[in-house]
């Protein structure tokens, strides 16, 4: 139990932008945090997974504070990270909801059926309507009815999965 | 949710699935990537090819460089 | 071998033109965080077209195109030789001698290609953890940006691990009897 604990609070740490030995402070601080609520090892061995989780997102962002207010000028980047999608103060729950959703919209687009699934995973990583269609020699009706029948069906397994559209916005 | 938001998501899976691990895993060769820009081979080959590619952090970058430098047209 | 300056081409108009090609590809790669791999790709360019020894005449009568398949088939090849350096039998990536000590290794190592390559990662796991990850991302190719951007590090902490990084892998290596002198 300890080794899966670790491996997921490890990945919790790389997904907040964590690396090195500051994931490895993360797992001791969680231990340390787990101890200090529950007391017990049996009682650790028998909290849930969402508690575990919660903790370790928890101490992740205060982790991530701590090192925000010793920094310099940020880095430039391409792409928005969570933490800065989210905003400074976001929550623990928030950024949990966050974590998971990164994951199930990662499953929910490896079951969409084989060709929706190219041309989302397209969309998804950028391409335009346009560039997708030339880059596969169809119509444009022909892409675009994919691609809405492709996001459909991801929307509908997100919902299925309790991720509605009110979610997140 | 909106585009941009599933958009938002999927790419920050794919940067932590690059951060987690430094090795590259039945990724396709580089001919065959120009195959699939000069829409060479079956469609479906060509599908099966870009599901990956798009999968890939590594395979997206080296992809979008070859689709950048062999399509920009000349200035008129 | 010496890059040649842009004053060098004998085509002026030809220069200007890779020029504005570069430009045109940069703007379409900046979506995607590749600046720097476009720039490295119309260094080839540029490299090509001094190669080619070209008059005046044979390039200037169709540059346009000439200089858009050039920078296809540049690109091309760049991938292919990054991939050929890295591409290992094993589940891990292999960094090779080239990108570890910036210079190709001795023609007479003694040691296979495979065994250094083991050694360079034992040596890499030995290293602190958020120096490994970086040596390992900069090794796989990831520009400095890229790794930043990961990470959601800063700039100049990236470049600090990257330098402290590869720097205490050399030493290791060094202590280790190996570097570009040659295995000891």
């Amino acid at each position: 139990m300890v080794a899966r604990f670790a491996e997921r609070v490890r990945y919790i740490g790389v997904q907040h932008g964590l690396a090195g030995s500051d994931v490895e402070d993360l797992v001791q601080e969680v231990r340390l945090r787990l101890w200090k609520a529950l007391a017990s090892g049996e009682k650790i061995l028998a909290a849930p997974a969402s508690y575990i989780h919660r903790t370790a997102v928890s101490a992740a962002l205060d982790l991530l504070r701590r090192r925000r207010a010793r920094r310099e000028t940020p880095a430039r980047l391409s792409r928005p990270s969570g933490l800065a999608m989210l905003g400074e103060s976001a929550s623990a729950d928030r950024m949990l909801e966050e974590l998971e959703l990164q994951e199930q919209v990662g499953r929910a687009v490896d079951a969409l059926i084989p060709a929706r699934r190219s041309v989302v995973r397209m969309y998804l990583a950028g391409y335009s309507r346009e560039e997708i269609a030339d880059l596969l020699g169809w119509s444009e009706p022909k892409t675009r009815n994919l691609l809405y029948r492709g996001l459909a069906d991801l929307r509908e397994r997100l919902t299925a999965m309790g991720i509605g559209p009110e979610s997140l916005g | 949710m909106s585009d941009e938001r599933l958009r938002l998501s999927y790419d920050r899976l794919l940067a932590v699935r690059a951060a987690m691990s430094s090795a590259r895993e039945g990724c396709p060769e580089v001919d065959a990537m120009l195959e699939v820009l000069r829409r060479e081979g079956t469609e479906d080959a060509r599908l099966q090819l870009l599901d990956h590619i798009m999968a890939c952090p590594f395979c997206q970058a080296e992809f979008a460089l070859l689709k950048t430098a062999g399509t920009a047209q000349p200035p008129e | 071998m010496t890059e040649p300056e842009p004053g060098d081409l004998r085509d002026e108009a030809l220069e200007a033109l890779v020029r504005r090609s570069a430009e045109q590809v940069r703007r379409l790669a900046a979506r995607y965080g590749l600046e720097d791999r476009v720039d490295e790709v119309f260094q080839e360019v540029r490299i090509r077209l001094w190669r080619s020894g070209a008059g005046h005449g044979n390039l200037a009568e169709a540059p346009a195109s000439y200089v858009y398949r050039t920078a296809l088939s540049a690109a091309v090849d760049l991938l292919r030789r990054r991939r050929a350096r890295r591409e290992t039998p094993a589940k891990l990536e292999r960094p090779s001698g080239e990108a570890v000590f910036g210079e190709a290794p001795p023609a007479d190592a003694s040691l296979e290609d495979r065994e250094l390559g083991d050694l360079i990662e034992q040596e890499i796991d030995a290293l602190a953890p958020d120096r490994a990850m970086v040596v390992r991302l900069h090794l796989a190719g990831y520009s400095r940006e890229e790794i930043a951007d990961l990470l959601s590090w800063t700039e100049p902490r990236t470049r600090h691990l990257i330098y402290r990084g590869l720097a205490d892998l050399r030493e290791r290596l060094r202590a280790r009897g190996i570097g570009p002198e040659g295995p000891a």
